[in-house]
């Protein structure tokens, strides 16, 4: 999974870009960026724990901030570091779901190195694109 | 940043006219000297002149001297908002609410601390839960989090964590009124039930400082505010609200964007500045959340400032108040208040947004401790962990301003320039050779907040002073400092 920092966006925050070739690719790498930002190394993170969980949202956007968000929730509410492993998106028009089945583990502080916190997504340019045959997500986290 | 269409009122404040782009109901200024405004990103402009669109706005959207691109409003933006025909943004407050910073006063001297330096920073540091999947000092039920949510400080107090005088010394008495739990989602609170008494990471940090007489610019105001020997150290906290703050962000940001467009008729350029009427049932509910994580922010630094004297007592082998330690001051960066200003010669209520920006009231002003009425409320700007921080005071002229003031260094370089450009490791070595003795959770962290990473703060500071925000008291040098 890579992700591309962008700079001139926020000074205080991180602004990323992932692709993909649909849309669940870009929900799963957003997700892998949001921890390869956080972490020193996310080879670290064991799939220990499985879950699920589905979010729904009025268009694509939104439905990536929950989705997003999510993660960050389970991070400080749970203390576990989750990675996507599958992603189903459904919808059109006004109405957009996400299944979302993750594995990881519980916060080790002495396994787990980080290198920043990340507080929230931002809706702050927040954007999905679709050029042909590539998606993007660009997204501005607050850390 | 591209001055083009800037014009300069004088050496320290520019403004950016109201025609400078369509919907601007408002123009809107920036404090600082001409090296700071070209310094300044683009994406301040963009960001400033948007928070001029907000309706209720009136005066001007302002950006002080530290500002810098955030989400939203830019870091350093202040709105003031009339609370009857205006609206509140959580943009323009930003998701770690009531982020903040405390001073304390110790009677201790370099030439006393210096000895036992590392121990005491190694101490703090075990004790002082900080960086990503730390758990808090204390862990509370439902009921206890909602006492909390509610009493700010005072709850602390009450529990056994610090004197009721400390009270006195924290921006609002450390308790804002209208703080509502229901207004708190389960998500907020399952964030921040394990995380009070906590730093956090990113910028927040705990600072040793040194005062030296050669860096006192008013010692008549010094001494009032407990500084009163060459050598002599302080002790600076900063830090936020923790997960609980940026879920209620997170989840009003939300509902915001659910409403503003279908119920308000409202429309903003960046889904950032998503906002509802002040008055309405949704800007009620943010603002009584919002007050809840004002309090939880309190109480954090409060609870932090208690393991900072256990710690003193136990290395020094002294009681608290034998060793001086106590509460300068406690200020807010990250809050929307409503206070009562005078504008145009007329009393009014306003809801003032300050994002990375300090309230400021001038001597003789209500809401400045008694203690300190006659000098003008502190301003405790934290500067980068190379550079020093500044005890400030408000001043009458920072009316222009809704008596606002700035906040920190504010940044030059973006975390992903400054963790290219600096090396965490070398970076604690080259600081510990400097006589700053650092420890952090995260190299990599550290690299982000390298001083070189920051604005000159003296530079801030100057322009902070000659733009009529704040008068200088004082620069403090640091030796000891942990990093989230």
């Amino acid at each position: 999974m890579t992700y591309e920092i962008l700079d001139g966006i926020s000074r205080a925050d991180i602004a990323f870009r992932v692709r993909g070739k649909d849309l669940d690719e870009i929900f799963i790498a957003g997700a892998h960026a949001l921890f390869s930002i956080m972490m020193q190394n996310i080879e670290t993170v064991l799939p220990m724990k499985s879950i699920t969980f589905s979010c729904e949202a009025s268009d694509l956007e939104m439905l990536y901030f929950d989705f997003l968000s999510e993660f960050i929730y389970r991070k400080d509410s749970e203390r576990l570091i989750l990675l996507p492993k599958r992603v189903r998106i459904r919808g059109s028009e006004n109405s957009y779901t996400c299944e979302c089945s993750a594995m990881g583990e519980t916060l080790d502080r002495k396994r787990h190195l980080f290198a920043v916190d990340i507080k929230a997504i931002t809706m702050h340019r927040l954007s999905i694109e679709r050029h042909n045959d590539e998606w993007t997500a660009t997204v501005v986290v607050d850390v | 940043m591209k001055t083009a269409g800037i014009q300069k009122l004088n050496d320290y404040l520019y403004e950016i006219p109201q025609d400078y782009k369509p919907g601007m109901r408002v123009p809107a200024r920036i404090y600082a000297s001409h090296a700071l405004l070209e310094n300044m990103d683009n994406a301040v402009l963009e960001q400033l002149t948007n928070v001029t669109l907000l309706p209720g706005i009136i005066k001007h959207a302002i950006c002080m001297p530290d500002g810098h691109s955030g989400y939203g409003f830019p870091i350093g933006g202040v709105a003031a908002i009339d609370p009857d025909n205006g609206v509140i943004s959580p943009g323009g407050i930003g998701f770690d609410i009531n982020c903040g910073v405390r001073l304390m006063t110790t009677s201790l001297t370099i030439d006393e601390i210096k000895p036992k330096l590392k121990s005491l920073v190694q101490m703090l540091f075990n004790r002082i839960p900080s960086g990503v999947g730390s758990q808090g000092l204390v862990s509370v039920n439902r009921a206890s989090l909602d006492d909390a949510m509610t009493m700010g400080a005072r709850w602390a107090v009450d529990n056994g964590y610090g004197e009721k005088s400390d009270l006195e010394y924290i921006e609002e008495g450390g308790c804002m009124a209208n703080a509502d739990p229901a207004a708190v989602s389960q998500r907020a609170r399952d964030r921040g039930k394990e995380q009070i008494g906590s730093l956090g990471s990113g910028n927040h940090y705990l600072e040793i400082q040194v005062a030296r007489t050669k860096n006192i610019f008013d010692a008549k105001l010094a001494e009032q505010f407990g500084i009163t020997r060459d050598g002599q150290i302080m002790v600076m906290i900063h830090s936020g609200s923790r997960g609980l703050g940026h879920q209620i962000a997170t989840d009003y940001l939300k509902k915001f964007l659910s409403v503003m467009r279908s119920k308000f008729g409202l429309s903003m350029p960046d889904r950032e500045l998503a906002c509802a009427p002040f008055m309405s049932n949704e800007g009620q509910d943010y603002f009584k959340a919002m007050n809840c994580a004002i309090n939880y922010a309190f109480l954090n630094r409060q609870m932090i400032m208690h393991a900072v004297k256990c710690a003193f007592s136990e290395i020094f082998k002294r009681s608290p108040a034998d060793l001086g330690l106590g509460l300068l001051y406690d200020v807010c960066h990250n809050t929307a208040k409503l206070e009562k200003q005078v504008i145009d010669g007329r009393e009014r209520t306003l809801l003032i947004h300050r994002k990375g920006a300090t309230r400021a009231f001038a001597s003789g002003m209500a809401g400045i401790p008694d203690r300190y009425r006659a000098c003008g409320q502190p301003v405790l700007i934290g500067g980068s962990m190379e550079t020093g921080s500044y005890l400030l005071t408000g001043v009458p002229t920072a009316a222009d301003a809704f008596y606002s003031t700035c906040h920190g260094s504010g940044r030059v370089m973006s975390r992903h320039q400054a963790k290219t450009s600096f090396n965490g490791r070398e970076l604690q070595k080259k600081l510990e050779d400097r006589g700053i003795y650092v420890l952090t959770s995260s190299f990599p962290g550290l690299a982000e907040e390298a001083g070189g990473a920051y604005k000159n703060v003296d530079h801030v500071i100057e322009a902070t002073a000659h733009g009529g925000l704040s008068h200088v008291v004082a620069k403090f040098i640091p030796i000891g400092n942990i990093k989230g």
